[in-house]
């Protein structure tokens, strides 16, 4: 039977940065905030169905945020984490041309508390440009560079994961991914700007 | 700067921490001098965060998957063990509701109902002659009362140059028969007088009993309340059980009403 680890705000900001046990600090996430959140959602406007997209996009974005040291802690995790749902879920809304007089209300009501970086998170448009960039890749190229960059694995486990000979074919396999990408973005300078803004939350 | 390495594949080599700390000086110099090469290192990097947050995406909708099972299958048990209890709470509100209903409408009932003639109903039942009490010795006022011919209890009552108290007590009760209720009162409470005039207490208590049921019949409260409560208040008394609580509530309630 799994063991239920609760942490507190600062175990779970240092889990988090350091990316080690990360499952355990996400279902610990997941059992502390959805419901709420979901209430959140469901009360306005939305299904429980955008209440599992939305907060599987506010729990990236708050890692990522963390890791780019952008989360000041001036609030605690979990009302930080309703201003990301919030503010992701009214961005939604307005995409949808569905965001009332009443939403709007409420979203000048809201608090200050970390907004600068809560208010930063993309809307979904951005997210899922970031997203078709990466699908341009072929399979095998994903598997390398999330093994490398992702999972932090070293040449020798990816030869043994993605099938390769050596560990210089993986390497080489590795260059022209990038190159592959690298190029996509310095032919659109436009697309290379919205995924930097977008992935740095600028 | 090692020349095996394409520039591209220095730059990833910078990006990724693998160069030396020679390398790195030398490149950083290249870069502040090349715009053009600052760009690609800035897509490189932008690539590589990219493919960072597809991992975490891929990570995250993973886990997404098993805890919705948890946090549903919770949700279920939660409702399972609730369920019983919930069932009990509404069947104990439907029952406490229900009662209270009844108890209000038994209420309401009670109170548009109630009635000085009919409280006097419940509790008037004719004086047995056979309950002796005190002298013993038959009187022809009594007599005529045990056949039941008041009407002839009064004749034969209007008579008598000295009558006694227990021929009070009888033409009393054979006025409250004939709904004489004024010639009941002044009967009755002549009993209560000359008992207390000469230290007996002959029918005492029926006289009290009878009397408060006359002012009773009379609506005159102010009188049959106190009486009604004495009798109430001592448990000796004769007519004790006969007056109780609630039936003191009721007699109170009618007095409100009026």
């Amino acid at each position: 039977m799994e063991v239920v680890k609760n942490y507190t705000d600062s175990e779970l900001l240092e889990a988090l940065r350091s990316g080690r046990g990360m499952n355990p600090v996400l279902k610990f996430l997941y059992r502390q905030n959805f419901e709420v959140l979901k209430v959140y959602v469901i009360q306005n406007s939305g299904s429980e169905q955008d209440a599992e997209d939305i907060f599987q996009e506010v729990l990236v974005s708050f890692i990522e945020l963390v890791r780019q040291e952008k989360f000041r802690g001036d609030s605690s995790v979990k009302t930080f984490l309703y201003a990301l749902t919030r503010n992701t879920w009214l961005n939604e809304l307005k995409r949808k041309g569905r965001a009332d007089v009443r939403e709007m209300k409420f979203e000048k009501a809201k608090d200050t508390i970390d907004e600068d970086a809560a208010q930063k998170i993309a809307g979904r448009e951005s997210r899922k440009q970031v997203m078709d960039v990466v699908e341009k890749l072929g399979e095998q190229c994903k598997k390398i560079l999330l093994a490398y960059y992702y999972e932090d694995r070293s040449m020798k486990e990816i030869v043994d994961i993605a099938g390769y000979d050596s560990e210089q074919v993986v390497r080489n396999k590795k260059y022209k991914c990038l190159k592959q990408l690298e190029q996509m973005l310095t032919a659109d300078p436009n697309m290379a700007k919205t995924l930097k803004k977008a992935l740095n939350y600028e | 700067m090692n020349d095996n390495y394409t520039p591209t594949e220095q730059l990833i080599r910078f990006m990724d921490g693998d160069m030396s700390g020679d390398e790195v000086a030398t490149l950083e110099k290249e870069l502040a001098g090349d715009p053009a090469r600052q760009i690609e290192l800035d897509n490189l990097r932008n690539t590589r965060m990219a493919v960072s947050r597809l991992g975490l995406q891929m990570q995250v909708a993973s886990i997404h998957a098993e805890m919705m099972n948890e946090l549903k299958a919770t949700e279920k048990d939660n409702v399972r063990q609730l369920s019983p209890v919930r069932k009990i709470t509404q069947f104990t509100l439907r029952i406490a509701v229900g009662l209270f209903i009844l108890v209000v409408a038994g209420g309401l009932y009670q109170y548009f109902t109630l009635s000085p003639d009919k409280l006097f109903n419940d509790k008037y039942a004719a004086f047995n002659v056979g309950t002796s009490r005190g002298n013993t010795q038959q009187s022809q006022v009594e007599i005529e009362y045990a056949k039941k011919r008041y009407e002839q209890v009064i004749i034969t009552f209007e008579g008598i140059q000295n009558p006694t108290v227990k021929d009070h007590f009888y033409v009393g009760l054979a006025f409250l028969s004939t709904n004489n209720l004024d010639k009941a009162v002044i009967n009755l409470s002549t009993v209560l007088t000359k008992n207390a005039s000469f230290n007996t207490s002959e029918f005492q208590d029926d006289a009290e009993y009878y009397l408060a049921l006359s002012y009773l019949k009379q609506q005159d409260f102010d009188k049959a309340v106190p009486l009604f409560e004495k009798i109430n208040a001592d448990k000796l008394h004769l007519y004790h059980d006969k007056v109780g609580n609630w039936f003191l509530k009721e007699v109170k309630i009618a007095r409100w009403k009026k």
